[in-house]
């Protein structure tokens, strides 16, 4: 499928909550709100027409009045590509965890929990991942992060 | 008869294990020899890549890009520089092209080679090492001879290469490319019908395709489930189009299979150098870029096939001359992820053959 | 030729003479030679060891297209004695937690158990400490101790993996000491005796050797000979990339280094034994019967190795599968067919 067929369905199955973004490379890409994350994802994965069986990446931004989180979906049968993107709150930020849709999320939410301090609900592994077990200094992708020895760049 | 059982006990497998392959820790639940269950424990060589990314100008980031995949370095580079162009809408000559080909496929069959070797050393053959490294020492050499390095390359630039080829590289990669093709044959001699090599493999490890594809397992792995997926044949980046070459796959996903798509991937990377060899034009070699490389705002998420599989790099441009956000997505993070389910239930001794088959590098995992 | 042939028993005489001129009771004198007897064995036992590291390690690099050790010496000939002062001036740890008798106990027993064997292996033509009229059972029964010493040194250690190795090493041990008392017991039929001595003379010329007369039982024996000393492909207990280094993993220093000497001297007295058994012993035309003797051994030593460095190393079940599956009945049709036809 093309782009064009791939917003129809998408925008025609959810018509509201989503918003239309730019990714390149990986076009299409819709913003999504994150209430309706898992029906999207259990659409995406299973629908006939779309099939996105690959979970290729899942990103988080900090984007310092709020957090994203993105998952790159790739389908190896009908060869075509979409990004989600989801917005979440600065404060006490929350989303669903897609493990059940795709495993390979398991890993990559641990490390964006982790990183970010981004909640998974019903996550069934919510352990940390990369860094060290007693690590206390708060979560060092945030861009407001600062870490005992960390040394920020002057601007140029 | 009801089955023996034995109380359980739990093992720490690494950090510091010889198998292990880098720094990882598994934590075993055994019932005598046999795993009941696996935790892998990763994050012993996390170096914040991503976090220093933020802090340094795209091109003072394409070194870091080395340290990824230190085995594949040239991959690395070329994911990430690949990225930028892509972003920017530069393209790079063609006479670059053509080199970046060339040492991606050296680099490709470098890489292989030291999964051989330590693949044969992990199943207890300790002669193959030795002969898959004194071929990875010509190559090592051919680098050398390009840009200095013998690991950690920063080769690739945006808009090209660093350096251009020196006059003698060509006749000396034509003579490698000549004399690897019967260097596969040997390690084949040694390995490839060996009943106590085909009794270690066969069968041992399978890892179902519907499953690889779940865990995002991607590259030789999943092409050793029988699906034929390269992104160099579906997705054609660079000059892959212009190259005559096939993909390998398997047929039972077991760790023989694994071995047998790296083995003849090898010999298709070699195909591809020879081509490219005979193929190269002359011309510039690097386009000029500003030292202060700003590419235009956006996002973009660019996948190349590496060694290992699927390397993505998803970078958020500001405009400015820092990347705001780089995600490294390697191949080792999603493939190590898959191990626990397959090597449930197995012995301690086809763990061991199971990992070495996977081509996991650490550093890649931890980023 | 003479001469050399006669060296030992010359020597022998010569301090016999010594000894009845100074009138020292007979008595004594046997003492002296019985210990004088033993640190030779001892010596030769250790040289032997040390000749075998070197030789593996020049053997395993020529193998591998490299040249091995090449800085020290000759060929690097001087490497063994250099690392030998090493390994005895390195530091001795023992484990917190380790059990410290048995983990002292362990290297000795090992050791004493490989030497033990020497006294009844016909080493060239009257060069034999005792001609014991069972001698192969003799050394048949004393290589057993091995197995035990692993199993106190992995014990010991209080090490999973130690532990793990040692139970590796005394299921393999014992599961495969089972057809190589069978491959054996052939030769013993044919032979009609249990000396060695008397063994060897049965083979006096080359088509009377008992290689010919036992081919299976003969691979039947190398086969389970490498499995006995833990050597690739059977090399299970101490599989480096599976259990580090098995039993010995918690040793350091000069114990470890005893550990490393009895599976040297192990490997010569397999071979050594394979050698009386089956290549007719010293029998040989022209040279000594002990350059004869120990020109074989080390052919069947060099074998050994050669097996090493070509092969990967088998699973446990499946060592297990094949000593008690394919090895064991092998080895009683062999007996059955030596039965019938003897």
């Amino acid at each position: 499928m093309n782009e064009e067929e791939i917003k129809k369905v998408f925008t025609e199955k959810f018509p509201e909550k989503i918003e239309e973004k730019e990714v390149f490379d990986f076009s299409p890409a819709f913003q999504v709100d994150k209430s309706i994350i898992l029906d999207v994802c259990k659409f995406l994965k299973e629908s006939e027409a779309l099939c996105f069986d690959l979970l290729s990446c899942m990103v988080g931004v900090d984007r310092e009045d709020s957090f994203e989180v993105i998952y790159c979906l790739f389908s190896f049968d009908k060869k075509h590509k979409l990004t989600l993107k989801v917005p979440l709150p600065r404060e006490n930020p929350e989303i669903e965890s897609v493990t059940p849709m795709w495993k390979a999320a398991n890993w990559h939410e641990r490390e964006i929990a982790e990183l970010f301090g981004i909640k998974f609900l019903n996550h069934p592994d919510p352990r940390g991942i990369l860094l060290p077990e007693d690590w206390d200094e708060g979560y060092p992708m945030r861009r407001n992060w600062q870490g005992k020895d960390f040394i920020k760049r002057p601007d140029k | 008869m009801k089955a023996l059982k034995t109380e359980e006990f739990e093992v720490n497998m690494g950090p510091h294990h010889p198998s292990t392959h880098g720094v990882c820790k598994f934590v075993l639940t055994m019932d005598g020899e046999q795993i009941i269950d696996l935790v892998p424990h990763i994050g012993f060589l996390h170096r914040a890549l991503e976090k220093i990314a933020e802090n340094r100008t795209y091109l003072q980031y394409i070194p870091f890009t080395d340290r990824i995949d230190y085995v594949s370095s040239m991959f690395c580079n070329y994911g990430f520089v690949l990225t930028l162009e892509k972003l920017a809408k530069i393209e790079a000559p063609e006479r670059a092209e053509y080199i970046r080909v060339i040492v991606m496929e050296l680099n490709r069959i470098a890489s292989h080679l030291i999964w051989l070797g330590t693949f044969a050393l992990d199943i207890g053959a300790l002669t193959p090492f030795l002969y898959a490294f004194r071929e990875r020492e010509r190559i090592m050499d051919l680098f050398e001879m390009i840009c200095g390095q013998r690991m950690t390359f920063n080769y690739i630039r945006v808009g090209g290469v660093s350096k251009d080829l020196p006059p003698e590289f060509i006749p000396k990669a034509k003579e490698f490319t000549r004399i690897f093709e019967p260097k596969v044959d040997e390690y084949e001699n040694i390995l490839t019908q060996n009943p106590i090599f085909l009794e270690r493999a066969k069968g041992v490890g399978v890892l179902p395709r519907k499953l690889a594809i779940d865990y995002s397992v991607t590259g030789p792995n999943l092409r050793a489930t029988g699906f034929k997926w390269d992104l160099r044949k579906e997705e054609p980046y660079s000059i892959y189009d212009r190259f005559d070459f096939d993909i390998p796959f398997g047929a039972n996903s077991d760790t023989w299979d694994r071995y047998m798509v790296r083995i003849r991937e090898m010999r298709e990377a070699n195909r591809i150098v020879k081509q490219a060899l005979e193929q190269i034009p002359e011309g510039d070699f690097k386009k000029r870029v500003p030292v202060l490389f700003k590419p235009p705002a956006g996002e973009i998420y660019t996948r190349i096939e590496s060694t290992r599989g699927e390397m993505g790099f998803y970078i958020i441009s500001d405009g400015t001359t820092k990347p705001y956000r780089v995600k490294l997505r390697t191949a080792s993070f999603s493939n190590l992820a898959a191990l626990p389910e397959i090597a449930r239930g197995c012995l301690i001794a086809d763990l061991v053959a199971i990992f070495a088959s996977f081509d996991v590098i650490m550093p890649d995992v931890d980023r | 030729m003479f001469e050399l042939e006669r060296l030992f028993k010359a020597v022998y005489i010569w301090l016999e003479g010594i000894s009845n001129s100074l009138g020292i009771p007979h008595f004594w004198f046997d003492l002296f030679t019985m210990l004088l007897i033993a640190v030779i064995v001892l010596a030769v036992m250790s040289v032997g060891a040390m000749f075998l590291v070197w030789w593996e390690r020049k053997i395993s690099a020529h193998f591998q297209q490299r040249f091995g050790p090449m800085r020290t010496g000759w060929h690097g000939w001087l490497q063994l004695p250099i690392d030998g002062i090493k390994l005895i001036t390195k530091e001795d740890t023992t484990p917190a937690l380790a059990d410290k008798l048995p983990f002292l106990i362990a290297p000795i027993v090992i050791f004493v158990a490989s030497f033990l064997a020497f006294v009844c292996l016909p080493f060239g033509r009257g060069l034999i400490v005792r001609d014991l009229n069972i001698g192969i059972l003799y050394i048949l029964a004393v290589t057993t101790f091995t197995v035990i010493s692993i199993l106190m040194a992995g014990w010991a250690s209080n090490n999973k993996y130690s532990l793990l190795g040692g139970f590796r090493s005394a299921a393999q041990i014992i599961s495969y000491e089972v057809p190589l008392t069978l491959s054996v017991l052939g030769v013993v039929i044919l032979t009609q005796s249990l000396s060695m001595v008397k063994i060897v003379s049965s083979q006096q010329h080359i088509w009377n050797w008992n290689i010919w007369k036992q081919p299976l039982g003969f691979l039947i024996y190398l086969t389970a000979a490498v499995a006995e000393v833990n050597r690739t492909p059977f090399d299970i207990p101490e599989a480096e990339q599976e259990l580090v280094a098995g039993y010995n993993i918690e040793y350091s220093g000069m114990k470890w280094a005893m550990f490393f000497f009895a599976e040297y001297t192990n490997l010569i007295l397999v071979c050594g034994v394979a050698t009386t058994l089956f290549l007719g012993g010293w029998n040989g035309p022209l040279l000594p019967s002990w350059i004869w003797f120990l020109g074989k051994t080390l052919f069947l030593i060099w074998v050994v190795m050669w097996f090493r460095w070509t092969f990967p190393r088998v699973r446990v079940d499946q060592l297990m599968g094949f000593g008690w599956k394919f090895l064991l009945p092998l080895a009683f049709l062999n007996l059955i067919l030596t039965g019938l036809f003897a």
